[in-house]
């Protein structure tokens, strides 16, 4: 006789093994939106971060001469502006390759004025765009300034609907294994009536079976869904790894973090823990249909 | 929880009627007083409905019609739960004898105790006692589709009275076993019933009911009436 006593629902029945794979495929689906969904947002703020500490001003004057002179007295004048930590003129060739994306290796036409632009680094809370506004009316500056707000504003609303988006994905997999879990108890249910209608002779209660259900499927939901995980966790990095081999320096590269593995690891919790109550919930309803004379 | 009125009767049918689906009844309009106490043969001939009518008792199955009290209450009204657990105070030998085959002996024994959440281990003395009275004190560990028909009916009987119920109810508990073991099972109900027990007992078996001070039903053309020995 041993001390530990045998479960009243025997492990490893068939019935459980689909539920099992599809709780794989579902933790792996739903770990990889995390993933990309964090990752995205990290590079999302990293580009927004980029965006709302530069800023542009353009020198629009079109004779050479009077545009060079007019970027010294901008530049000048952005020395002694607050909220200004660094400009820095663009070289011929850096202006050259800005336009590259839309006319190609093409020389452009003499006649075709293209503005000079000074890159600024800005601390947002000290500048006032207005007083820089008015400093270069008042020297004759004809210049544009341009704080990539605009810009900011749109990544930052794209941001917020891909995540949405990939938010509602994760729901829809959390849906599909609550589906699935109630799906497979009613399948263990059938293939186990013999014991459910011994647990009522022996007066247990639905919330006795329902426990039953839980424990069974807690700890297949919990092995299912680490695996799964894994098994996500095994693909972004070798998707890490892959793209920041193939990317120079100002390509895109990306990282997974130990706050990563950790949320990862409680979405692991939360679709074990899910196919474990629904399976509960659904045995006790199920055995109250099955048995509705006790 | 509904104060119990009274333990006498503590079985009580009034009227009851009993169909499965569409089908014609079994009986009609059965009714039935079981003292606290009372040690009760039921008897008929098989298809009579012996065996609905103890299920009724066990709430296993629902009256078509009429009123199922047990321990003064009425069980048809009565909500899911308190049903539930008012079985616990009821030790049930059915005809399948329903034992779990993965379980051992012992496990199938005790499972009264675990499903109403009682530690088993205090009660493994008490388990082994009784499997030993019956014969199986060597068989703790055997599991059920290794035993005869006459060991998992002996089984069945030691799953049903562990935990000293109020009310044993049994159908055909001796079909399986020698007559001398007929006879100790016997034994072992009535001295339960000594002890407290209102037993009731479905039987064909006509060398089991002589020698017993025991009341006689009988259920005949759907009627529930009082009997003499078969």
């Amino acid at each position: 006789m041993t001390d530990k006593p045998t479960p009243i629902l025997p492990p490893g029945q068939s019935e459980e093994r689909p539920l099992f794979v599809i709780i794989v495929i579902m933790s792996f689906l739903a770990s990889v939106t995390m993933i990309v969904s964090t990752m995205g947002l990290r590079q999302s703020s990293a580009w927004q971060e980029d965006l709302r500490s530069s800023a542009t001003v353009q020198i629009t004057a079109a004779d050479p001469v009077e545009k060079d002179a007019q970027i010294t007295k901008a530049l000048d004048i952005l020395k002694t502006t607050p909220g200004i930590l660094s400009a820095e003129k663009l070289t011929d060739a850096q202006n050259r390759e800005l336009l590259t994306p839309w006319i190609g290796s093409l020389d452009l036409p003499d006649d075709i004025t293209v503005p000079a632009l000074i890159r600024i680094k800005t601390d947002k809370s000290r500048l006032n765009p207005e007083a820089l506004a008015t400093g270069f009316a008042k020297a004759g500056i004809s210049a544009e300034f341009d704080d990539h707000s605009r810009r900011a504003k749109n990544l930052a609303g794209t941001w917020r609907r891909l995540q949405f988006a990939l938010g509602f994905m994760l729901l829809l997999m959390i849906g599909a294994t609550v589906a699935i879990s109630g799906f497979a108890t009613h399948s263990v249910l059938n293939a186990r009536q013999n014991i459910i209608s011994v647990l009522g002779q022996v007066g247990a209660t639905d919330k006795f079976v329902g426990n039953l259900f839980v424990k069974r499927f807690l700890s297949l939901g919990f092995k299912a869904s680490m695996t799964g995980m894994v098994l996500a966790l095994l693909a972004a990095a070798l998707f890490t790894i892959w793209q920041n081999a193939a990317t120079d320096a100002d390509g895109l590269k990306i990282s997974l973090q130990l706050s990563d593995i950790l949320r990862l690891i409680g979405l692991s919790v939360v679709l074990g823990t899910v196919c474990a109550f629904t399976a509960g919930y659904s045995a006790r309803k199920s055995v109250r249909t099955h048995r509705p004379a006790l | 929880m509904e104060q119990e009125s009274t333990y006498n009767p503590v079985i009580r049918l009034d009227k009851v009627s009993m169909r499965y689906g569409r089908e014609a009844e079994i009986f009609s309009d059965v009714n039935l007083a079981l003292e606290k106490k009372s040690f009760t043969f039921l008897t008929g001939a098989s298809g009579a409905g012996k065996s609905s009518l103890l299920k009724l008792i066990y709430m296993a199955l629902s009256p078509t019609r009429g009123l199922v009290s047990l321990f003064g209450k009425d069980v048809t009204a009565m909500d899911r739960s308190d049903r539930q657990t008012l079985k616990r105070r009821i030790g049930v030998v059915s005809q399948d004898f329903a034992l779990i085959p993965h379980l051992t002996v012992f496990e199938n024994v005790t499972l009264p105790l675990r499903a109403a959440g009682l530690p088993v281990q205090k009660f493994t003395e008490d388990a082994k006692e009784l499997l030993q009275w019956v014969g199986l004190g060597e068989k703790l560990d055997i599991l059920p589709p290794t035993l005869s028909g006459g060991e998992v009916q002996r089984v069945a009987i030691a799953r049903a009275v562990i935990n000293k119920p109020d009310i044993l109810i049994a159908d055909e508990p001796t079909g399986n076993v020698d007559p001398a073991m007929g006879q100790k099972l016997l034994r072992l109900f009535t001295e339960m019933n000594r002890n407290g027990t209102t037993v009731i007992i479905a039987t064909h078996d006509t060398s089991l009911v002589s020698g017993i001070d025991a009341d006689m039903l009988r259920i005949r053309d759907k009627r529930l009436e009082k009997g003499s020995a078969l």
